[in-house]
């Protein structure tokens, strides 16, 4: 079947307003895509990748920002070629949603709130198709039907606080194709998902796109994603196109250094590394230039993997060694209904009956879906959180025990790391304070002068300048700002560190490069770590031994490579399975069941 | 993101390109100069403003005549400092005469006095050695915005005035921010039973009107405090801390939840360190801008009490009391005795709704990472 153009991008420039003139914030960019394919824009946050959608679906908001030049060609049914950057607003408006439409990152709050999700669906249909209330409805309902959502009839009248983030994104994903869109633009729908909940979706988008004759731009930083979804890949750096080309080759040749760097940081699944590759590897930037370094993807992983013999040593010395952290039967309960008199009649049982040991210089992983108990369970640890019963002994002190005085010494042995670099710094201190602080509040080192030299080290010990400071944190990106964080953990010389989350918020290309400084840190200083995320595969890559948690229980604990090889409950491989593979083999298999339909 | 600039150097930035907030900052300076010399700046700078010419009672604006001065009896005066004359005002010794026409004749001079715009003029004599001479025997003054019923004048008395209306928001704005910052502080960031408390106290408060507890104030404790300025501070300040409680409150119920607060407890910094050092900086600009609009509120509230006869005593001016004793010529031909002092709130006023608003615009850093 000959393949027929949908939409040309050419030459595209998007530029935004700041204080030092324009910024463009795409810069010359121009791709194709054919009916009926699937292209994926990879890149990391800031390179330009939503800010081409946006530009496609005109929703660039003047000001500040602006389309400068290029064209953006969209090629109707009947023949017709309209340039898009040249409508006028309300024409604009006619192909928003009725042929192009898009889906967003945040299920949470793209919906809105005070009307049910049957409302907003039909609203739309009724909008674009000019139906009447009732066969908008009926429509609706067979969306809902098509996105596998439990239980349509209960979710056409549920409100989006009902349903869970997975089912919100169905509705997203419903309302975007109820008018049969050309063009479905699909921005990072996954990214604030659960990796379970992101197979899933994968999947219907996948069963979708082979029903309806839709194109899709999927948009993500994530080339493991773009694995399991796109026909083609356009990766984009800095707000150009570094490479384009079919799915395949990408993942067997890629061209260019950065779609390198993209392939290698993923934590790989079968083998065990050292430290993750990352962009460095494989260039450098000279006055904007880029240089090239003549390393291969496979070369740049196989010089990182450490042997079983290894792994086992490790281990065997950890599990000898002296156990810092025991748990024992710990609770945490939340009250969720309260009678007249104020008497708690039931509980959420965030944390239900949890025992279990970190050993000295262990890295130990804590891993489950959303809602699991597993950041409850680390706050609980750091007495953030309120007990309701068990033991949490460190050094064989149970830390449930102690009264405030005691617990502000034990703070500085213990620290935590958190999920959300933007809400866990101050933003009115600037960094070099916020990193001081704790020092002078614990009196740690004789005067303000040592304190400074020390937070000086500090910043440069997770990879900042000491010029740095006194800027603040806004001023930073997402991985500055969790580098700063960990540098404020370290202030108070700890020896136990929780990560809660601590890389999900970012690209995983910068992911990569927070991960191997909480590894370096960790041979440096012979920190204990317990990491928690949802991610399998980060989990993996970090711990010696790994618990997965369910529904506040632990399902299943042992050593890291052990639970992957050979998982035993059906949670933990639900889990594994979910991850995204980005493997050839993987690809190759897609692409053979696709054959049929294209 | 080339500049570290501090948030206030942006803030200050994003401040000045708000022309009509500048415009209202631009006033509060004026104001602020004009409280501080207003015994220099005001034609008339005896205390208070309270140099009565009956004669030139209502007098309209621009009005203009000669005058000699009539030394008084027994004026025995008390040297003050000149801190005291720079502050309060330099009293003087003699009483201002006006008069149509003089003619000197050896030692005394003749007079043709003036009685008023509408009666004839009678002669007098007076003898030189009663007249004061310093600044020449007769003088010419010119009255800009004419003059009240006791023929002072008026500009003068605004401007000594405005010194009541900034002193009474001051004070007010900051007694109900040292009060609705605490209260409002513990109860946001504690919950709880706290939170229950201080809710309660705040309702009951909302409940009374401003006006209503300055005359319970009046009745209760009138007696025992002798200023009655004070008395003015304590009943807006008590009335007006609960607006910026239940804003500072639903700041703290918000900024509770951001992981730097959680991370400051895990740092094992004590919860005052966290509401004063942490969360409060992260609060301060809804709280300025509710600071902004009481101390608005503050100036209103004190002239609604002057009008009402609750307010500074005479002969002290006040732009409220000024107001409240010309409101019978509002609907007459000398409106303007009541315009001037009523323009002159109405401006203030205004001068700071204009600054909070522009504050609200310029702190928001929302969407501006730049």
């Amino acid at each position: 079947m000959e393949k027929k153009l949908l939409l040309e991008v050419k030459n595209l420039v998007t530029e935004f307003k700041t204080d030092d003139g324009y910024v463009k914030a795409v810069n010359d960019v121009s791709f194709t895509l054919y009916r009926g394919e699937t292209i994926g824009i990879v890149g990391e946050s800031g390179s330009g990748k939503s800010v081409t959608s946006l530009s496609i679906m005109r929703l660039i908001p003047n000001p500040p920002g602006r389309i400068a030049s290029g064209q953006i060609i969209y090629h109707t049914k009947d023949g017709k070629q309209i340039d898009l950057t040249k409508l006028s607003e309300e024409d604009m408006r006619k192909y928003r949603g009725n042929e192009i439409s898009m889906i967003f990152q945040e299920p949470m709050t793209s919906l809105n709130p005070v009307f049910t999700c049957g409302d907003q669906v039909a609203e739309a249909i009724m909008l674009h198709q000019k139906k009447t209330k009732k066969e908008a409805n009926e429509i609706t309902l067979k969306m809902f039907e098509k996105v596998k959502l439990p239980n349509p009839q209960r979710v056409l009248d549920a409100y989006p606080h009902q349903l869970s983030g997975g089912q919100k994104q169905r509705v997203m994903i419903a309302m975007a194709m109820s008018c049969n869109p050309n063009i479905l633009i699909a921005d990072e729908p996954t990214t604030a998902l659960d990796v379970t909940v992101q197979a899933t979706i994968l999947d219907l988008m996948n069963q979708l796109r082979n029903e309806i004759e839709s194109s899709v731009i999927f948009i993500t930083h994530d080339l493991g994603v773009i694995a399991e979804i796109a026909d083609r890949v356009i990766v984009m750096y800095k707000g150009k196109i570094v490479e384009q080309g079919a799915v395949l080759d990408i993942f067997s040749d890629p061209k260019h250094p950065y779609t390198k760097s993209l392939l290698a940081c993923r934590p790989p699944l079968k083998i065990r590394l050292r430290k993750l590759p990352t962009v460095v590897d494989f260039m450098r930037e000279e006055n904007g230039q880029i240089i090239e370094l003549p390393t291969s993807v496979s070369e740049a992983i196989n010089a990182q993997v450490i042997s079983k013999a290894e792994t086992d040593a490790r281990r065997e010395r950890l599990l000898t060694g002296k156990t810092l952290l025991e748990v024992k039967n710990l609770k945490t309960w939340f009250p969720s209904k309260k009678n007249f008199f104020g008497k708690t009649t039931d509980w959420v049982k965030a944390v239900d009956d949890v025992s279990f040991n970190v050993q000295e210089g262990e890295t130990l992983g804590l891993v489950g879906e959303s809602g699991c108990g597993k950041t409850t369970l680390g706050r609980t640890i750091l007495r953030l959180a309120p007990a309701e019963s068990g033991e949490i002994l460190f050094e064989g002190k149970n830390l449930l025990d102690m009264n405030a005085s005691d617990l502000k010494d034990m703070r500085r042995h213990m620290q935590i790391i958190f999920q959300d670099p933007y809400s866990s710094l101050n933003p009115r201190m600037t960094i070099g304070n916020a990193i001081q602080e704790p020092m002078s509040v614990h009196g740690i080192y004789e005067n303000e002068k040592v304190r400074k030299e020390k937070v000086i080290e500090l910043l440069e010990k997770v990879n900042m300048k000491p010029e740095q400071y006194s800027r603040y944190p806004h001023e930073f990106s997402g991985g500055q700002r969790q580098r700063i964080c960990i540098a404020r953990a370290l202030a108070l010389n700890p020896r136990f560190i929780i990560c809660d989350e601590s890389v999900s918020a970012l690209d995983v290309s910068v992911q990569a490069q927070v991960l191997n400084l909480l590894i370096h840190l960790r041979e440096e200083f012979k920190f204990t770590y317990i990491f928690i995320s949802h991610d399998l595969s980060v989990v993996k890559f970090m711990s010696d031994r790994m618990v997965v948690m369910n529904k506040g229980k632990i399902e299943e604990m042992g050593a890291a490579d052990e639970i992957y090889n050979n998982p035993q409950q059906d949670y933990t491989k639900r889990l594994i399975n979910a991850i995204p593979k980005g493997e050839l083999e993987h690809i190759r298999q897609r692409i053979t069941n696709l054959q049929p339909t294209i | 993101m080339s500049s570290s600039d501090s948030l206030n150097q942006k803030t200050w930035k994003r401040f000045k390109r708000n022309g009509s907030a500048m415009v209202g900052l631009v006033i509060i300076l004026l104001c602020l100069i004009l409280a501080v010399f207003a015994y220099q700046i005001a034609p008339d700078g005896t205390p208070d403003a309270n140099e009565q010419v009956l004669e030139l009672e209502t007098h309209p604006p621009g009005f203009k005549t000669d005058f000699v001065k009539v030394k008084r009896q027994n004026s025995a005066q008390e040297k003050l400092g000149f801190l005291n004359h720079f502050f309060f005002g330099t009293p003087v010794n003699y009483s201002l005469v006006p008069v149509v026409k003089t003619t000197e004749k050896g030692d005394s001079v003749q007079c043709t006095l003036y009685k008023g715009l509408h009666f004839q003029g009678e002669e007098k004599t007076f003898a030189k050695a009663d007249l004061d001479s310093e600044n020449g025997l007769v003088i010419s003054k010119k009255y800009i915005l004419g003059t009240d019923r006791f023929g002072r004048d008026i500009l003068s008395r605004l401007i000594i005035g405005v010194r009541v209306s900034l002193f009474v928001g001051l004070i007010a704005v900051l007694i109900s921010l040292v009060i609705g910052v605490f209260l409002g502080a513990l109860a946001g960031y504690f919950r709880g039973w706290v939170d229950e408390g201080i809710m309660w106290l705040i309702n009951v408060f909302w409940a009374i009107p401003t006006l209503l507890l300055a005359m319970g104030l009046y009745v209760g404790v009138g007696g025992l405090i002798e200023s009655k300025l004070l008395l003015i501070f304590i009943a807006v300040g008590l009335t007006m801390w609960v607006d910026v409680a239940r804003l500072v409150r639903g700041q703290f119920i918000l900024l509770r939840e951001m992981e730097f607060v959680t991370a400051s407890s895990s740092l094992g910094y004590s919860h005052m360190r966290t509401i004063f050092i942490h969360i409060l900086p992260n609060a301060m600009g809804p709280i300025i801008v509710v600071a902004c609009s009481n101390f608005a509120n503050a100036i209103l509230v004190e002239s609604g009490l002057s009008f009402i006869g609750l307010g500074i005593q005479p002969p002290a001016p006040s732009w409220g009391g000024m107001l409240n004793e010309y409101r019978d010529f509002i609907d007459s031909s000398k409106a303007f005795l009541a315009l001037a002092p009523g323009l002159a709130i109405m401006i203030l006023v205004l001068a700071f709704n204009l600054v909070g608003n522009g504050l609200r615009d310029a702190l928001d850093v929302k969407g501006k990472t730049s």
